[in-house]
């Protein structure tokens, strides 16, 4: 097994590291968290989100039992994949990350070809949120946040090590397990449910 | 020295069995359920059932190479799942799969390095199941039926 118990663990300790900006669902109490690496040009990506993610929000992170943290791994094959990031990191700081998530993922075949993100954006937020989304993005001390914490992600990614998009890393109880791909959500909840909640 | 050598490979690949065995069981069935169902090439009714029942055939197989008990058929039933399980990789890796092949526990992602392990584990298989039919004497359709 690739994955050791000691960077899973860092990975799980690294949660509770000072993130500047919320990118989580779910109660910051919650016993289980699950870490979602993924890429905003992966099809497989938008498939977890409006899948398993979806439904995971709907029931146990409703229920508080689960957080769910997003994390940024853009790939390199991906060339907007980081501008899409940074677009939804801004987004984060005006509160709109998850509707900003949803719309990304959902029209990620459009901005993937021309690597028009802001188009895609500007049908979902309202004017005065938009033109905060390109005050944030448009200055360099805000930007240069956004690629800290784009760099971050990735760090903590490559340390598990982390190869393909999307990887969860489910971690409660004290254990810890790598999950990759588009998985399904009975599956994973069941997984969840194994996990011991005090 | 041939049987030394016939040993060997008989335990090296009840070792290879067992292993792949004890790195399924060691976690939640789910967790290799996902695994498989990420593929997208079993029917979903059917994870579950391969998820729960893989790894314990994978320690019979592997206990009954390691105490040499009818040879002839865990060779060749060992090496059908070893040509199954090769086959699905090459499919996989040549369709792009880029996920885990599911075959020592999570975190081991397809790649030339484990199609190259997974074929030499076949022709291990090959010579060990050759092997067992070598010493037996039994030579198959020998009275000319089919």
């Amino acid at each position: 097994m690739r994955v050791s118990l000691g960077t899973l663990l860092f990975a799980a300790t690294a949660l509770f590291a000072a993130d500047s900006v919320d990118r989580s669902a779910g109660q910051p109490s919650a016993p289980v968290t699950l870490q979602v690496f993924s890429d905003f040009q992966c099809p497989h990506c938008a498939r977890l989100h409006f899948g398993a993610l979806k439904e995971a929000l709907t029931d146990c992170v409703a229920s508080g039992k689960v957080r769910i943290v997003y994390r940024d791994f853009p790939l390199q094959q991906h060339p907007f994949a980081r501008k899409a990031a940074q677009y939804a990191d801004a987004a984060a700081r005006i509160g709109r990350y998850e509707r900003i998530c949803d719309t990304l993922f959902r029209t990620q075949e459009e901005w993937g070809r021309t690597g028009d993100v802001e188009g895609a954006m500007v049908k979902e937020l309202t004017p005065a949120e938009m033109a905060k989304v390109r005050k944030i993005l448009s200055d360099p001390k805000s930007l240069a946040e956004i690629d800290r914490e784009i760099d971050a992600d990735m760090a903590l990614g490559a340390k598990i090590p982390l190869a393909e998009t999307p990887t969860m890393i489910l971690s409660g109880g004290g254990k810890t397990y790598p999950i990759k791909g588009d998985v399904r959500y009975d599956l994973l909840k069941q997984l969840i449910n194994t996990l011991p909640v005090k | 020295m041939r049987r030394a050598a016939a040993i060997v490979g008989r335990l090296a690949l009840a070792a290879v069995f067992l292993w792949a065995a004890y790195t399924k069981l060691r976690d939640p069935w789910m967790v290799f359920a996902m695994e498989i169902d990420a593929m997208h090439i079993v029917p979903g009714t059917a994870v579950e059932i391969v998820a729960r029942t893989m790894p314990w055939f994978e320690l019979m197989l592997g206990v009954l190479l390691a105490i040499e008990i009818q040879m002839r058929y865990v060779a060749t039933v060992a090496t059908g799942l070893l040509v199954c399980f090769f086959s699905v990789l090459l499919f996989l890796y040549f369709k792009g799969f880029q996920g885990d092949c599911g075959c020592f526990g999570p975190g081991e992602q397809l790649g030339p390095k484990t199609l190259a392990r997974d074929g030499a584990l076949v022709a291990l298989s090959l010579w060990v199941t050759w092997d067992a039919f070598r010493r037996s004497k039994y030579v198959p359709f020998r009275d000319g039926s089919a």
